[in-house]
């Protein structure tokens, strides 16, 4: 047998985890061993781009080519599964989701993973550029309760047509490995999910939000008048590990969490007035503010 | 005149004894650091047996260690270009030195290793990729290699 096949499975998997998706997906054909690591190797990174071009998509064969993706996600997940090893990262990044036809399916990888004591969490969930204008309450995937009792992730990543519901509002929180939360463009059925969920994260280090919306339901099937509007506060207190924090889209961030070292806030809209209060980040060294006119920064 | 610099015995699978400087081995073995630190290296009698590593790895690999330890502070390109004359050695080479550094448990070899595997890998097709690794016998049936083409064309 040839030497690098006959490497040790840990270093072959740590060779794979350098290499970009599409490079330690083609390891897959190299031969059979590799095919054999490859099957082995407990990082999933699923983008639609591996599978198909999005320009090639039509009406007609889009679920035959959805279809693959989903056969393949499932075949990689089972056999990890079935060798109880831990899927130790799953990231998803879908284009031209259905959401209706691909929720239950992503409900199930986001179980699997989370069940085998998954360490990274990334969701990303895109619509084709012809549908980000509708803002149908359809399209969304609704995140499951499940991932906010996982104690085993260190990293969540959520972005786009994500949708968080009520129930988080309540639900006890489970986070207590999680180091790194980026929140983007996803909504929230309401504004105080975030602080909810973040001051539930005792470990957290470093923080990611930008531009992520309250999705107002209609009242009585009577839509409202807007429909979603930003999520405009956020209170980070308590949380003696942070050390990063990165807003964007907020009006009022309030900060008591000593050991902040770096902080970057920016607005999406210039004229709004902005409020910031910082009076116990005595560890501050880096602070960016981007296209702001009014500040307010707390009293000291 | 400070104290004499202390020195540890590594033995490589021919039986060769090397006298390397312990801070230098120190330094970068995890596995070797842990042995000094627990007491289970005894410097008057014993040497440290490496059976799975040959005399001509395990030279590269103290040259590695050493030349890091004093160069440190040398600026980042001249340590990068001694890296790559370091690692200008063919598969074989560079394959009994990831077991050594994988074994030893040296990091910054480990990470500089898989870096060069990376770039060997990176944007190559499959039977460029079988070339460079020398991966004759690929060990997929006729028809088992068919499928693959036909499945995943972009990776040919």
């Amino acid at each position: 047998m040839d030497q690098i096949s006959g490497l040790p499975e840990a270093i072959r998997h740590d060779i794979l985890a350098r290499l970009p998706d599409r490079d330690s997906a083609r390891t897959s054909v190299l031969s059979k061993a590799w095919r054999e690591t490859w099957s082995t190797f407990p990082i999933l990174s699923i983008c639609s781009d591996q599978h198909f071009k999005s320009e090639d998509v039509t009406v007609d064969n889009y679920h035959s080519k959805i279809d693959k993706v989903i056969d393949y996600v499932g075949r990689r997940l089972l056999r990890l599964r079935d060798l109880g090893l831990a899927i130790k990262e799953f990231k998803l990044i879908m284009d031209y989701v259905d959401h209706k036809c691909m929720a239950h399916h992503v409900d199930l990888w986001m179980k699997m993973a989370i069940e085998s004591g998954g360490e990274v969490l990334h969701l990303q969930l895109r619509l084709p550029g012809r549908y980000v204008g509708r803002h149908s309450p359809d399209r969304f995937y609704d995140l499951p309760l499940s991932v906010i009792e996982s104690k085993s992730l260190t990293k969540l990543v959520l972005m786009d047509r994500i949708r968080v519901n009520q129930a988080f509002l309540t639900h006890s929180v489970k986070l207590y490995s999680v180091r790194i939360i980026k929140l983007c463009n996803i909504f929230f059925a309401h504004e105080g999910i975030i602080d909810h969920l973040i001051s539930h994260c005792p470990l957290i280090e470093d923080l990611t939000v930008i531009d992520c919306a309250v999705y107002n339901p209609p009242i009585r099937g009577i839509p409202q008048m807007h429909e979603f509007s930003l999520v405009e506060s956020q209170f980070l207190h308590g949380l003696h590990k942070l050390k990063k924090v990165y807003v964007q889209g907020m009006r009022e961030v309030y900060i008591d969490a000593p050991n902040v070292e770096s902080l970057h806030c920016c607005l999406q809209y210039p004229n709004t007035s902005f409020k910031l209060n910082l009076d116990s980040c005595t560890n501050l060294r880096w602070l960016c503010l981007w296209n702001l006119k009014n500040i307010v920064i707390g009293d000291k | 005149m400070g104290s004499p610099v202390k020195k540890i015995m590594l033995c490589s699978s021919e039986k060769e004894i090397f006298s390397v400087e312990e801070q230098v081995m120190v330094q970068h073995s995890v596995i070797i650091n842990n042995m000094i630190e627990d007491g289970s290296y005894n410097h008057e009698e014993s040497k440290i047996p490496l059976d799975c590593v040959d005399s001509k790895t395990l030279k590269k690999v103290i040259d590695y260690c050493t030349h890091h330890t004093h160069h440190h502070n040398d600026n980042q390109e001249d340590l990068e270009a001694w890296d790559a004359q370091f690692l200008n050695v063919d598969s074989n080479g560079l394959y009994d030195l990831l077991m050594a550094a994988n074994y030893l448990e040296i990091r910054n070899l480990l990470d500089l290793i898989y870096g060069t595997i990376k770039n060997m890998i990176k944007g190559k097709k499959i039977d460029e990729i079988r070339r460079i690794f020398n991966i004759k016998d690929h060990g997929f049936t006729p028809e088992e290699e068919e499928q693959n083409r036909k499945e995943y064309p972009h990776f040919y």
